[in-house]
């Protein structure tokens, strides 16, 4: 399997740094949901309004659930191009360790977290072109 | 069975608060928008093919799709959630105002409005204040009623969008949906109108529309009279069924089935009897791959926005022989104008993801840039069968024959959905065969329609512009020097120029006629020095006239198409 960059390595570096920052503003915005809903408890009698429940429910959900699933992807993604363009080699899709090695380079702001997921199906790690990862 | 809001709840109810955070959840959607919008600038840009190569840039490549093709949905949800919300504010707000009005009215010496909402009459006052009371005492039931059902909407709404539906929640709305399918059903088996259709959706709360939507998209999102948002959702969620339908391993099966027919040489291809099965389901799985193919372009032509910022809604789709589809740039119910466009000859369903989409894309961005002239949403209606051949099939009536209910129905539809019906300026624009189409729905059935637009039209059926169904000045016709359409317009075989551009052959009496004149109004498009072929297509290349002149039409300026 034969794959490269030919784009110069701090462009690549780049790029993942803008893909970060993509994960980090939804973190952004969501956190703007999630501030305008905190004083909806006592703007609203939510036991009475069951749909302004509904709504805080939602907000805690895509919060809890659904924006840290996508923003591990997005980040997964721009780690695996942290790694893949520092290792000259070919790397038999995402290899957890090699990830793990170059963590510290990726990019992160002051009081954004890290999107944190239970362990994953290892089937689902990127990118994967010829069947199963190495390691997970 | 929830408890209906209580007075004092909604009386106390920070409804700004629940706005702020609609307006939170839209721009989620924006914010994810732009991000899937960027995403797919890397995967085209610094990461393409060019500066990144290899099986796992590939690989890499088709994860950004996949996870912008996420955000993409969750954008859609999130957008939903804050119309939803908007709905809901709008409703609570009218209730509460309406019960504010109802306090000041009350006559104190009648009755008095307690804390709790009930209305006391003053007994000293007799039976006459009892009465006044109970009158009084329904209105503020009706405003928290109202309330209610607002609320109810709105966590029907939130918890589809949102996916936060518990499985309690979905049997509520099983069965709400349940109780309407059969009226549904008989609306449609009746051959109901598009405005039957509207009044009988607008009669269901919103509770209801939205138990139907969840169960039933499969009856609503080719249903004229539906609101375009609502059909919209509901083709979306039945394009994405139909994909996840087609076998993952479609691709190679046509790659191991073709391997084994490779097998046979000449001799033993009339020598086994396998192999004509073998060669048949070869076909059959190729023109299933071509149909998925079809479907995924379509899926990620309408995933972003368009050029113009606007949102693309799926009004129908179907995958059926060449595909139809029909695609709006823009909301037609709260657009300030809506054209449609119907495309002509050759058109299918690629071309429906593609080029044709390109042409609605492309004038929905000349209409912004006529000023004043507010939103214009443009829909690309290929709502039926257009003729693939032009040499066999264009001259034909019998496509435009199949197409003339149709297009008038959902044109009957935009109208009946639309927020202000005589406030729009509406547009049916028709490009070669496509005008036929138009020429014979329009004097068939009619189209609720302003303006018409033929061009480089073969003809439309009717002899002049004053039997389309609308004011002859509200006809605009236009043809290049050079299209090859201006020697079929020539012969009359569809119906007379409507550009009046010569002498029309009639083809029944085996002369030449002296045309009178089709009526209405011609205007300028340039051949952009392409030859006949090439004329016929460019109308829509940057730098020809006929662009902006369409602009002024759709927006309300066609005194200014020249």
């Amino acid at each position: 399997m034969s794959s490269g960059f030919n784009l110069d390595p701090d462009e690549v570096d780049k790029v993942a740094t803008n893909i970060f920052a993509l994960s980090e503003d939804l973190y952004g915005s969501m956190k703007k949901v999630v501030d305008s809903a905190d004083g909806l408890s006592g703007a609203v009698d939510t036991a009475a309004f069951i749909g302004v429940s509904e709504v805080i429910e939602a907000v805690s959900k895509w919060n809890d659930e659904l924006v840290p699933k996508h923003r591990f992807e997005i980040e997964e993604f721009a780690g695996y191009l942290v790694v893949a363009v520092r290792d000259t080699v070919e790397l038999d899709g995402y290899v957890s360790s090699a990830f793990d090695a170059y963590a510290a380079e990726f990019p992160r702001t002051e009081g954004v977290p890290a999107p944190e997921l239970p362990a994953r199906d290892p089937a689902d790690a990127v990118p994967s072109a010829h069947g199963p990862d190495i390691a997970v | 069975m929830p408890m209906p809001i209580s007075y004092q709840a909604l009386i106390e109810a920070d409804i700004d608060a629940l706005q702020a955070v609609g307006e939170a959840w839209l721009q989620v959607s924006k914010d994810l928008e732009e991000h899937l919008a960027t995403l797919d600038d890397y995967r085209t840009g610094d990461l393409k093919a060019d500066n990144w190569d290899g099986d796992s840039a590939e690989a890499g490549r088709t994860r950004i799709k996949e996870f912008a093709a996420d955000l993409d949905e969750r954008a859609a949800q999130a957008r939903r959630v804050a119309a939803a919300v908007e709905d809901a504010c709008s409703g609570f707000r009218t209730s509460q105002n309406g019960m504010t009005m109802l306090a000041g009215m009350i006559d104190k010496e009648q009755a008095s409005l307690s804390a709790d909402g009930t209305v006391v009459p003053n007994t000293a006052k007799g039976t006459a204040a009892v009465d006044y009371a109970s009158g009084m005492q329904s209105q503020v039931n009706a405003h928290l009623e109202d309330a209610t059902a607002a609320d109810e909407a709105l966590k029907a709404a939130v918890a589809l969008y949102a996916e936060t539906l518990s499985t309690a929640e979905e049997a509520v709305l099983d069965q709400l949906a349940a109780e309407e399918v059969g009226a549904l059903q008989d609306l449609i088996d009746d051959g109901a109108s598009p405005e039957e259709v509207n009044e009988w959706w607008n009669s269901l709360s919103g509770e209801e529309q939205i138990a139907m939507l969840e169960n039933h998209p499969e009856l609503l999102g080719g249903l004229d009279g539906v609101p375009t948002d609502t059909r919209d959702y509901a083709n979306r969620e039945l394009l994405e069924a139909e994909l996840d339908r087609f076998s993952p391993t479609l691709d190679a099966d046509i790659v191991a089935l073709q391997a084994e027919i490779d097998q046979f040489n000449d001799g033993a291809k009339f020598l086994n009897s396998s192999y004509d099965a073998m060669t048949d389901e070869l076909e059959r799985l190729e023109a299933e791959r071509d149909r998925r193919d079809g479907l995924n372009s379509l899926q990620d032509a309408i995933r972003e926005q368009a050029a113009t910022g606007q949102d693309f809604y799926l009004l129908g789709y179907d995958s059926a022989g060449d595909g139809k589809a029909i695609v709006s740039v823009g909301n037609p119910d709260t657009a300030d104008n809506t054209a449609v466009y119907v495309p002509g000859t050759g058109a299918d369903l690629s071309g429906a993801s593609g080029g044709l989409l390109d042409r609605a894309e492309t004038m929905a961005l000349d209409a912004g840039d006529i000023p004043g002239s507010g939103e214009t949403a443009v829909v690309m209606w290929l709502g039926y069968d257009a003729p693939d051949n032009p040499a066999l099939d264009s001259p034909r009536m019998s496509y435009a024959e199949d197409a003339s209910a149709p297009l008038s129905s959902f044109m009957s539809g935009l109208e009946s959905t639309n927020a202000d019906p005589d406030g729009t300026n509406t547009t049916v624009v028709g490009h070669s065969y496509g005008t036929t189409v138009i020429g014979q729905s329009a004097s068939e059935h009619g189209l609720a329609t302003d303006n018409i637009v033929a061009v480089a039209s073969p003809g439309m059926v009717v002899e002049n512009a004053s039997e389309l169904g609308i004011d002859p000045d509200n006809f605009y016709a236009t043809v290049a020097p050079g299209d090859m359409i201006n020697p079929v317009a020539e012969t009359g075989a569809l119906g007379p120029d409507p550009t009046d551009g010569g002498v029309n052959f009639d083809i029944g009496a085996g002369t030449f006629v002296d045309w009178h004149g089709f009526g209405g109004n011609t205007f300028t498009s340039d051949n952009m020095e392409g030859n006949a072929k090439e004329i016929h297509s460019n109308y829509w290349d940057e730098g020809n006239p006929a662009r902006e002149n369409l602009a002024l039409i759709f927006t309300g300026n066609g005194d200014q198409a020249s």
